[in-house]
């Protein structure tokens, strides 16, 4: 069997920064929500895939708990942000495939309150190639994102209010997101005097560590033609996961793991980056935003802040880049909240923050050397 | 033995720890004696790090060699913040990612005045910081800084 998927269901918690939650208890209120979403039950799901690093709950549990109590296909992938997409792209191979009807996607974690990416007290003795870095504590995404946005920097001359006008930008938008953790406008006074985390790092440059949890429901095309909203189509899906998985021995430092997987993903469709409508860009920091905009072909390498500077990345411009806020101002799902977004706005469900006649979106998850990308489209875009 | 001055003993011990395994027993060993050691192959004479068996381009044999400690220094951050333990009395602190034989990169903390503007791109020579209770930690100096 071959045929096509489609998102039908998406749900979600509140983001906070102490749910006082398992991360059970949450998935379940996001799966429930999001079969509400799409007029599903429980027993209408036989497949669950999660991702998680050992901070959540296995996805036949949360299957379990929506009363899915025999699923014919079951992923627990271990990672962050970099599987996310795949998370999404496994769920569609498996409906288009045949091997089951229905898939939930979840994320589920206390990013705030449990297990905190941006400290290192968890990891006293760390092996691998983190061993290295261990005894001078070179141990932390800012501290390694930090790193390749310096190199950026050296090779393009890209500057602090570079990194400015993508925090800016993104919390513009979350102004207009009722969901979003942080809606306060800043500008870029506010952003040049915001303390430093790691430089070049400021506190504005990091995404908001999140308690919360989003999922999505993803069925056959044909079956989605049936359900509650118009079908969201998966219309192209890559990935890349390079230089075996090394912070510091990958290529260029200056590019991502999306100078890989733009390729692939562009070779898959018939569209290009002219014709997407909304990006939601995994912005776990302002530079992973900058960098992958980038490697995606939205620019030239080096002309991102440009690029944002001019307007052009917001409404009234060339696309609009997280309209929902991103990690950086609505919350760190772990880059399933991109997906969230992307389906309400490619519906026309994003009331205040929709962008215009959006028939296209990409959304990315991953930085350094590994993560992917999906390219949505509405039902009946050409591929 | 090399120890900074504003460091002690007690902050050192608070330090992350390497889960040091086969493939790096040999570097850490190295370490403890002030020594930079890189994997490379016993065949095609290519440099690798972190250490491993094999190489990854012609399948043979690697051993650990000594590197001649210079290297360049590809890219650099400022720790301003207080996060991980064992850190607070350095801040601010420079960690540079230095580029040694074959484009192996290793983080190491910088040692010296920080100048910004002209940090990428310097030579700068490798020495352990080996205290007591924890693990020898990689510095680096400006070679111009380093007397031979």
């Amino acid at each position: 069997m071959d045929r096509e998927a489609a998102i039908v269901g998406i749900g979600r918690t509140v983001f906070s920064k102490e749910s006082g939650r398992t991360t059970l208890g949450m998935a379940t209120e996001a799966v429930r929500n999001a079969l509400a979403d799409a007029g599903l039950s429980g027993t209408d799901v036989d497949g669950v895939v999660s991702f998680h690093l050992n901070d959540s709950v296995a996805a036949p549990e949360v299957g379990g708990a929506v009363g899915a109590y025999d699923l014919a296909f079951s992923l627990d992938i271990f990672g962050g942000g970099n599987v996310a997409c795949l998370s999404i792209s496994e769920a569609v191979e498996a409906v288009k495939t045949g091997r089951c009807e229905t898939v939930v996607v979840f994320r589920s974690l206390n990013g705030r309150s449990g297990s905190r990416f941006g400290r290192g007290e968890d990891s006293p003795n760390l092996g691998g190639e983190f061993q290295f870095s261990a005894p001078n504590g070179y141990i932390i995404p800012p501290m390694w994102i930090g790193m390749w946005a310096q190199r950026h920097k050296e090779i393009y001359g890209t500057t602090a209010e570079d990194f400015g006008q993508i925090a800016i930008t993104h919390r513009s938008h979350a102004v207009s997101n009722p969901h979003a953790s942080q809606r306060k406008p800043i500008t870029m006074d506010d952003y040049l005097s915001s303390r430093w985390i790691v430089e070049p790092f400021r506190l504005l440059d990091c995404c908001l560590e999140t308690d919360g949890a989003v999922a999505v429901i993803v069925t056959s095309l044909e079956r989605a033609r049936d359900l509650r909203h118009a079908p969201i189509v998966p219309l192209a899906s890559a990935e890349a996961h390079t230089h075996s998985s090394s912070w510091s021995q990958f290529e260029d430092l200056s590019t991502m793991y999306s100078h890989y997987a733009a390729k692939r993903l562009w070779s898959r469709s018939s569209l290009t980056p002219a014709d997407v409508d909304v990006a939601c860009l995994y912005d776990c920091f302002t530079y992973t935003a900058l960098v992958t905009f980038e490697d995606y072909g939205f620019c030239g390498k080096g002309e991102a802040g440009a690029f944002y500077s001019e307007g052009r990345a917001t409404y009234g411009g060339d696309i609009v880049v997280n309209p929902h806020g991103g990690l950086l101002s609505e919350g760190y799902i772990h880059g399933l909240n991109h997906h969230y977004e992307a389906v309400l706005q490619l519906r026309g469900q994003a009331g205040a923050r929709q962008v215009d006649d959006a028939q296209v979106a990409l959304v990315t998850a991953g930085a350094g050397p590994g993560g992917g990308a999906v390219l949505y489209g509405a039902d009946g875009v050409d591929r | 033995m090399s120890t900074s001055s504003r460091d002690t003993v007690a902050q050192a011990a608070m330090r992350p720890r390497p889960q040091i395994d086969p493939d790096s027993a040999e570097f850490w060993r190295a370490a403890s004696e002030e020594i930079l050691t890189l994997s490379r192959c016993t065949e095609c004479r290519c440099w690798a790090h972190p250490p491993r068996e094999n190489c990854s381009q012609c399948g043979a044999p690697m051993n650990m060699e000594r590197s001649s400690g210079v290297g360049v220094v590809y890219s650099y951050i400022v720790l301003h913040h207080d996060t991980i333990p064992g850190f607070a009395n350095l801040l601010p602190l420079t960690i540079v990612l230095v580029e040694f034989e074959g484009g192996c990169r290793i983080p190491a903390r910088y040692v010296g005045e920080l100048d910004r503007a002209t940090l990428v791109g310097s030579r700068v020579r490798a020495e352990f910081e080996l205290i007591e209770d924890s693990a020898p930690a990689l510095l680096v100096r400006l070679e111009t800084d380093t007397a031979d």
